[in-house]
């Protein structure tokens, strides 16, 4: 078992603040994002400082310190979904108040504009999606 | 004797300067009389090279150097000033004024702040740099103290001085690019941090008017930045500063 599989309470305590970004991704997968009570104690049994634990949860774009929305979109910002119209794509999301992420190439050239949706690939057609 | 422990040699604006061989270069540039400006750099801290300013020029190596996160080498022929690194100097300072909110007329430090003084140094009167307006906050949650991001540059001396000297380590860097920023705890306001044992260092060694003093007001400021060598003296060789 990979430690980013492991629950955070499972991991040794007191090791090196090495495997900080680990266990950042073991507390984002049991709970969708970074509850700042989960970081306290991540701080608290790694024995470091809470600004350390902080300062490394927010530089990477991955970890979200905020709770998802309840879908998860990905909308793709490749060359061919740029061409094909992504930021029309963009736009009618924005306009129905969609909270989405953007991503470069997701090598589904050929379906451009391509999205993703709960992890499933669509097709950039925004009157198509579940909750249109 | 090993080889390591020797003096080294090394010219510096064609200055032949004696240093220790553990030295950074700045230590040389400075023991040997001669000024290159800096703003992240304090006696005292661990060196991090983030303000650019104290770069120099080594013959034979292909980039520019960073002097306080440099080692001394016997045999080096620096520069500390050329008109290629007076350019460049004088860009980062303009970097730093089109970065942030600087407005020396209302600030608590005018007149006693590191960023001014060094813009004064290199020559900056203007900046050729779009300015770009930050939104940011100013967390004023601390009984005693007040930090105005939009006056920080980022040089992490309170960063270190907490976590090195006072070793409470409330502040750290958070989040990338334009949003960086220095936070306290969890991000949180800085008064609700019980790590801070509000000494006051950070305020101390703030090269700017970014953490300043409630009392304070307009070019009220006085800063001590001298303190953070006068701590770590007093902690390794029982040098106080009452002797």
């Amino acid at each position: 078992m990979t430690w980013v599989a492991m629950k955070p309470e499972q991991l040794p305590s007191h090791d090196p603040g090495d495997s900080l970004i680990e266990r950042l991704h073991s507390v984002q997968l049991l709970h969708g994002y970074l509850p700042r009570q989960e970081l306290q104690q991540l701080a608290i049994s790694m024995a470091r400082p809470l600004s350390e634990v902080m300062g490394v949860a927010s530089f990477y774009h991955l970890f979200r310190l905020d709770p998802p929305p309840p879908h998860r979109c990905v909308v793709c910002r490749g060359t061919a979904c740029f061409v094909r119209g992504a930021e029309r794509l963009e736009a009618a999301l924005r306009q129905r108040g969609v909270a989405f992420e953007t991503t470069s190439c997701m090598g589904a050239c050929g379906q451009a504009p391509v999205l993703v949706v709960d992890g499933a690939l669509a097709m950039g057609q925004p009157e198509a999606l579940p909750w249109a | 004797m090993t080889g390591a422990q020797l003096p080294v040699r090394l010219s510096i604006n064609g200055l032949v300067v004696e240093a220790a061989a553990e030295a950074t270069l700045l230590q040389a540039i400075r023991s040997a009389g001669l000024q290159v400006p800096t703003l992240c750099h304090l006696d005292g801290l661990t060196p991090v090279g983030a303000c650019r300013l104290c770069l120099v020029v080594i013959e034979g190596h292909p980039k520019l150097e960073p002097a306080c996160v440099t080692a001394v080498a016997d045999g080096m022929v620096v520069h500390t000033h050329t008109p290629e690194l007076d350019t460049y100097r004088r860009m980062a300072v303009e970097l730093f004024f089109a970065e942030g909110n600087h407005v020396c007329a209302v600030c608590v430090a005018n007149g006693a702040c590191e960023l001014q003084a060094v813009a004064v140094e290199v020559g900056m009167d203007h900046s050729r740099f779009p300015y770009q307006y930050p939104r940011r906050e100013v967390d004023a949650s601390h009984p005693l103290f007040s930090l105005d991001h939009h006056r920080c540059i980022l040089c992490t001396r309170c960063v270190r001085v907490c976590d090195e000297i006072e070793a409470a380590h409330v502040w750290d860097v958070g989040y990338r690019g334009s949003s960086c920023s220095i936070i306290a705890g969890l991000d949180q306001p800085w008064g609700e941090v019980a790590a801070c044992t509000n000494c006051g260092k950070c305020v101390d060694v703030c090269p700017t008017g970014a953490l300043f003093r409630k009392e304070d007001g307009s070019g009220e400021k006085q800063p001590h930045p001298e303190r953070a060598q006068q701590l770590v003296e007093a902690r390794t060789e029982h040098h106080w500063h009452n002797q």
